[in-house]
């Protein structure tokens, strides 16, 4: 049997994060379709399961970075979690030159579906690298 | 917050830092400290494995707290 490069309290708190998440986009689903079936349609086109998608599993990397569910020794995880990073700025970067409308006919546009993304991949190095540092300043105890 | 002060003592009875400690068990350091700080409770098999490194019994780390040790 494959050894788990996780120990047992890591693999805890992943199975607690991934909980939180089925929750979370559950919630999501539900709430997206209560409003579509009442005329209420916040994002354009397919886009709302997608912005779903990627706002859950960006949830769920940035609580699993906070609660210490990942190897900061690990040179992997830091490329992984860099790597997260580098397309939700590239996209970030190319809405702000390319400057289009995020609202169209009253619901988040394509474009503002995709910022939104952005920002949650962004988010994902940014709460890694926070936890990484005060891991290393903690080391010497 | 209360502390298992004990690991801490029985790791630097024997010049062990929390690194160590957790390389010589096969966890992680934030596991470790989180066992420290009483935030995470290990499972026995875990328990078995700081005991034995540290020359501890499980009721000298891990038995019950006297009133002097929770101040």
């Amino acid at each position: 049997m494959k050894q788990s490069n996780f120990d047992e309290r890591q693999l805890w708190l992943r199975g607690e994060v991934f909980k939180h998440s089925l929750l979370l986009m559950g919630f999501l689903l539900l709430l997206n379709t209560f409003l579509i079936d009442n005329g209420i349609i916040l994002v354009e086109g397919i886009w709302a399961n997608i912005l779903i998608i990627s706002v859950t599993s960006s949830f769920a990397n940035i609580e699993m970075a906070l609660n210490g569910a990942i190897n900061f020794d690990d040179k992997r995880m830091t490329l992984f979690s860099a790597m997260m990073g580098i397309p939700g700025f590239i996209v970030l970067v190319l809405h702000f030159i390319e400057g289009e409308s995020i609202i169209m006919n009253n619901q988040l546009s394509k474009n503002g579906a995709f910022l939104i993304m952005s920002i949650f991949f962004i988010a994902i190095p940014i709460a890694y690298f926070i936890k990484r540092n005060q891991y290393i300043k903690n080391i010497i105890d | 917050m209360a502390k298992n002060l004990r690991i801490k003592s029985g790791r630097a009875a024997l010049d062990m830092s929390q690194k160590d400690l957790s390389d010589a068990v096969g966890v992680s350091r934030q596991t470790m400290n989180a066992i420290e700080q009483q935030e995470y409770n290990p499972t026995i098999k875990l328990c078995r494995a700081i005991c034995r490194v540290l020359g501890k019994t499980l009721d000298e780390l891990f038995g019950e707290e006297t009133d002097d040790e929770t101040k």
